[in-house]
C-alpha cells in the first residue's frame, strides 16, 4: 500500500519541473491554483511540492519556500506523501543553499522512511543525496561510497525500472548514470583524476546519459580536462555546457561553468576574460542563493582585483567570501553537522542496541517458547501419565467390578434357568388342570361303557342259565355270543380309560426328552379330544364341530411324544378358545369348527390346526411366539403356550411354525415336523 | 314303539340293544340309531310317522343334541315327538336350556337303565 502510494507520490515529485524549465507554464499555472486555493488540503499540499521542485534548479529561495510551505500543511493535515515529497525537495535545495545540517538531518529521515517502506528506489536517492552532502562537507571519500551503493541499486536494474521521472526518465536508467557521474566527481575531488575521468567520459560517451545531467557532466568533464591541462578541450565542453544551461534554464549549471571559465582564463592569465565570467557566475550563483559557487567565485574575484591593485574591490569580495565561508562552514554550522552527525551514529548504535536487544528478545522468546513447549510436552507426559495410571487404577476397578457383575449374571442365569424349568413345569400344569376336566369326562365315557356291559353281561348270564336250564341251547349260544362281545367291549372300553390315563401321565410328567416313533394321527386325535373335553368342562355350553382328515399314510415321526402331545394341545386349547371368543361375539348362528389335518409333504409331516374363530389380530401376529405374551385376561393365560410350543417344534425337533391368519374369520397353524429315517429308526409295521 | 336314539358313541347301540333285549323280543320297543344330530334329522325326514320317541345325547360333535331338539320342535308339529336328551354334564343350566328347548326329559350319564326303561314306559302308554 504505502509502495503505491510512493509510486503515486514519485509522479508529482517530477513531472512539472520540465514545464517549469520549458518557459515556467506550469509554475504559473500552479502558482495561479495556490491563489486560488484557500483550503488547507492535500492538493494545495501537492501544488506546493510541484512548486517546490520547480525552482530547484533556479531558485532555491523559492523552493525552500514552497517546499517548507508544503512540510508544514503536510505535516498539519496528516498527508504522509506530501510530507515526504516536501522533505526530498526540500533536503536538496537546503543542500545546494549549504544548510547541510539541516539536509542531512532530512536526507537520514528519508532514508529511514525509504527502508521502512521498503521503497528501494527512494533508498538509492536518498543514499546519491548524503553522499552529494558528504561531498558539500569536503569528505569525498565518504560521498563515494554512498554514491556507490547508490549506483549497486540502480545497476542491476534495466533502464526502465522504477518510477517515470521528469517526464522522459525512468529511475533506474536516470540514476545509475547520474551516481557513475558523481563518483568520476568525487575521484576528481579526491584527485584521483584517471578514475574521473574514466567516470566521465564514460557517462559521456553514454548516449543513454540523461539530458537533464549534462550541462553539470560537461561541467565536471571541463573541469577535469582543465586540471590536465587541455585547455582548449575544456574550452569547448564548458562552451558547450553554458549553451545547454541556458537552453534548459538551470542556472546552477551556469554558475558553475562561468566560475570554471574564470579559472581557466586565469590560469591563462587572461585576467579580464577572468574577471568577465567570475562576475557573470558570481551573479548568477548570488540571484539563486547558490552559496558555494558564490564562495568560490568570490574569492577569485578578489583574488583578481588584488592582482590588479584594486584593493578597495579586492576587500570587498574578501567580505563577501567570508560571508559565504559564514554561511557555508561557519563553527556554526559545522557543530550543527557534528550534532547531526553524531546524533545519526547514537541512532545508528541505538538501531544497533535495539536489533541486538531485539536478537535477545528473539533469544529469550525463543528459549521461553522451548521452556514453555518443553514444560507443555513433560506436563502433557506427566498428565499422560497420570490419566494412565487412573485408568489402570479404573480398569483394576472395573475389572473387580466386571467380574463381579458376571458372577451375579451367572447367578442370576442358573435363576433364570431353574425359573424356566419351573415355568415349563407350571405351564404343563397349567395345561393339566385344564384337561382334568376332559380327561374325567373321557374316562367316564368307557367307564360307563365298562359298568353298562358288565351289569348287561350279568343279566345275559341269568338269562343264559334260564335258557340252558330249558334246553334252549340255540338261543344260550346266542346269548354267550352277546356276552363274549360285551367283555370285548370292556376291554376295548377299560383300554381306552388306560389310555387316557396314561397320557395324562405322561404329559404331566418331566419329558424325558428321548424321541421314539410316534403315531402323530393318533397323537393329534387324543389331545383333540382333550381339549375339547377340559374347555367343555368349564363352558358346558360350549360346542363345536372337530373335523380329523388325517393321512393314513403318514409315518410313524421320531418326536418326544409327550412335548408334541403338549404343542398340539396348545395349538387346540388356543383353537378353541378362538372359537369361543367369537361365539361370544356372533351369537348362535356361528358355527365353531376346529380342524385337525396331517399330510405327509416329502419328508416332512405337517399338522394343520385350522379353526373358524376370532383370528389373530394383524399388529399381534409378530408377538404370539413371545414368551409371556397372552391375550387371556390375566390369570388365565401363562403366556408361555405358543412360546414353548415354538421352543419344542423348532429347537427340539428341527421343525417349523407357521401361521396363518385372518382377524375375524379364521386361524391356521402350521406344524412341519421333519421325518428322519434311518434304518434303525424304521417301524416295524 | 319307536325310539330313535341319537349319540356319537358307536358302543351305544349294542348296549341299548342288549339292555333292552326282552323289550325288543316283546315287539315293545323298536330302536333306530344316529351317530350325530344331521344324521337323525335325515333319518326323521323318511321315518317321521313312524319316530314316536327320541333319546339324544347333548354333546356332540357338529350338531348338538339342543340343537336337534330345536330343530324337531320347529319342523315337526304333529304329532310332537317325545324328545329325551341325555348328557354327562346333568348341572342345572344344562336341564334348563334343555326343558327350554322343548325336551319332555332330561337324563344323565351314567345311564340308569331301570329308570329309562320306567320313563319310556310311561310315555308309551301315556301315547
Amino acid at each position: 500500500m504505502m509502495r503505491l502510494l510512493l509510486f503515486i507520490f514519485w509522479g508529482f515529485l517530477f513531472n512539472e519541473t520540465v514545464l517549469a524549465q520549458e518557459g515556467s507554464v506550469g509554475v504559473n499555472a500552479d502558482r495561479r491554483k495556490l491563489a486560488l486555493s484557500q483550503k488547507d488540503d492535500s492538493s494545495t499540499a501537492k501544488i506546493l511540492v510541484r512548486l517546490s521542485n520547480a525552482y530547484r534548479r533556479n531558485n532555491y529561495d523559492s523552493a525552500l519556500f514552497y517546499g517548507r510551505k508544503a512540510l508544514l500543511l503536510s505535516k498539519k493535515i496528516g498527508y504522509a506523501n506530501g510530507e515526504t515529497g516536501a522533505e526530498i525537495t526540500l533536503e536538496f535545495s537546503l543542500r545546494e543553499t549549504g544548510n547541510l545540517a539541516e539536509a542531512l538531518n532530512l536526507q537520514l529521515d528519508l532514508l529511514d522512511k525509504a527502508r521502512l517502506f521498503k521503497d528501494i528506489y527512494l533508498v538509492g536517492i536518498e543514499l546519491n543525496s548524503i553522499g552529494n552532502t558528504y561531498l558539500e562537507m569536503g569528505d569525498p571519500k565518504t560521498a563515494l561510497e554512498y554514491y556507490r551503493r547508490s549506483r549497486n541499486i540502480f545497476l542491476p536494474m534495466p533502464d526502465n525500472a522504477g518510477p517515470h521521472i521528469l517526464r522522459k526518465y525512468w529511475l533506474s536508467g536516470y540514476y545509475k548514470r547520474n551516481e557513475a557521474s558523481n563518483m568520476g566527481n568525487a575521484f576528481e575531488k579526491m584527485n584521483q583524476l584517471d578514475s574521473a575521468l574514466r567516470y566521465e567520459t564514460a557517462m559521456y560517451l553514454d548516449k543513454n546519459f540523461p539530458d537533464d545531467n549534462m550541462p553539470e557532466l560537461l561541467s565536471r568533464l571541463g573541469a577535469l580536462k582543465l586540471k590536465l591541462g587541455k585547455d582548449k578541450e575544456a574550452m569547448q565542453l564548458f562552451r558547450k555546457g553554458i549553451k545547454l544551461s541556458f537552453h534548459q534554464n538551470t542556472a546552477n549549471d551556469a554558475a558553475i561553468i562561468y566560475y570554471q571559465m574564470a579559472v581557466l582564463f586565469n590560469q591563462r592569465n587572461k585576467a579580464d576574460s577572468s574577471l568577465y565570467y567570475a562576475h557573470r557566475s558570481f551573479y548568477t550563483a548570488r540571484s539563486i542563493a547558490l552559496a558555494k559557487v558564490a564562495l568560490d567565485v568570490s574569492l577569485l574575484i578578489a583574488d583578481l582585483f588584488h592582482k590588479s591593485a584594486k584593493l578597495d574591490s579586492a576587500y570587498a569580495y574578501q567580505r563577501i567570501a567570508i560571508e559565504y565561508k559564514d554561511v557555508l562552514f561557519g563553527a556554526d554550522k559545522f557543530r550543527q553537522i557534528q550534532l547531526v552527525l553524531s546524533q545519526e551514529e547514537q541512532r545508528q548504535q541505538k538501531l544497533l542496541q535495539a536489533r541486538e536487544a531485539q536478537k535477545n528478545l528473539y533469544w529469550i522468546i525463543g528459549g521461553g517458547a522451548i521452556l514453555v513447549f518443553v514444560l507443555i510436552i513433560l506436563l502433557l507426559v506427566w498428565r499422560n501419565n497420570q490419566v494412565q495410571t487412573r485408568q489402570t487404577r479404573l480398569l483394576s476397578i472395573q475389572k473387580t467390578q466386571i467380574t463381579a457383575q458376571r458372577d451375579e449374571i451367572k447367578i442370576t442365569l442358573e435363576n433364570l434357568h431353574k425359573t424356566q424349568t419351573q415355568l415349563i413345569q407350571s405351564e404343563k400344569m397349567a395345561s393339566l388342570a385344564e384337561l382334568t376336566a376332559g380327561v374325567a369326562h373321557e374316562i367316564q365315557n368307557p367307564l360307563n361303557f365298562v359298568n353298562n356291559f358288565a351289569e348287561v353281561s350279568v343279566e345275559l348270564l341269568d338269562e343264559m342259565q334260564t335258557e340252558l336250564k330249558s334246553g334252549d341251547k340255540d338261543e344260550a349260544i346266542s346269548i354267550a355270543e352277546d356276552i363274549k362281545q360285551n367283555l370285548e367291549k370292556i376291554r376295548h372300553h377299560g383300554r381306552r380309560a388306560d389310555g387316557i390315563v396314561k397320557g395324562m401321565l405322561q404329559h404331566s410328567r418331566p419329558s424325558s426328552n428321548t424321541k421314539e416313533p410316534t403315531d402323530i394321527n393318533k397323537l393329534a386325535d387324543e389331545y383333540l379330544r382333550l381339549a375339547y373335553h377340559g374347555l367343555r368342562a368349564k363352558d358346558k355350553n360350549f360346542n363345536c364341530e372337530l373335523i380329523t382328515n388325517f393321512d393314513e399314510k403318514l409315518p410313524a415321526v421320531k418326536v418326544v411324544p409327550q412335548d408334541i402331545g403338549r404343542v398340539l394341545l396348545n395349538m387346540f386349547t388356543n383353537a378353541f378358545y378362538a372359537t369361543e371368543q367369537k361365539l361370544k361375539k356372533s351369537g348362535p348362528a356361528y358355527k365353531p369348527a376346529v380342524e385337525v389335518r396331517t399330510s405327509l409333504i416329502a419328508n416332512v409331516a405337517e399338522i394343520r390346526v385350522r379353526d373358524n374363530g376370532s383370528g389373530i389380530p394383524q399388529h399381534i401376529k409378530k408377538k404370539i411366539m413371545q414368551p409371556f405374551f397372552t391375550t387371556k385376561p390375566t390369570g388365565e393365560g401363562t403366556g408361555m403356550g405358543l412360546s414353548l410350543s415354538y421352543d419344542i417344534v423348532v429347537k427340539g425337533h428341527g421343525g417349523t411354525i407357521e401361521v396363518d391368519s385372518s382377524e375375524g374369520s379364521y386361524t391356521e397353524f402350521v406344524i412341519r415336523l421333519p421325518i428322519i429315517t434311518t434304518e434303525s429308526d424304521k417301524l416295524t409295521p | 314303539m319307536k325310539i330313535l336314539v341319537v349319540d356319537d358313541e358307536a358302543d351305544v347301540q349294542p348296549l341299548f340293544i342288549q339292555r333292552f333285549r326282552k323289550e325288543i323280543k316283546e315287539g315293545e320297543f323298536d330302536f333306530s340309531f344316529a351317530l350325530s344330530g344331521e344324521e337323525a334329522l335325515s333319518y326323521l325326514d323318511k321315518n317321521h310317522s313312524e319316530v314316536v320317541l327320541i333319546l339324544s345325547d347333548i354333546n356332540m360333535p357338529g350338531m348338538t343334541g339342543i340343537e336337534l331338539l330345536s330343530r324337531i320342535r320347529h319342523a315337526y308339529e304333529k304329532p310332537p315327538p317325545v324328545v329325551m336328551m341325555i348328557t354327562a354334564y346333568g348341572d342345572e343350566e344344562n336341564r334348563q336350556q334343555a326343558m327350554q328347548n322343548g325336551a319332555n326329559e332330561f337324563l344323565t350319564k351314567p345311564l340308569d337303565f331301570a329308570l329309562l326303561k320306567d320313563k319310556l314306559k310311561t310315555f308309551t302308554h301315556s301315547q
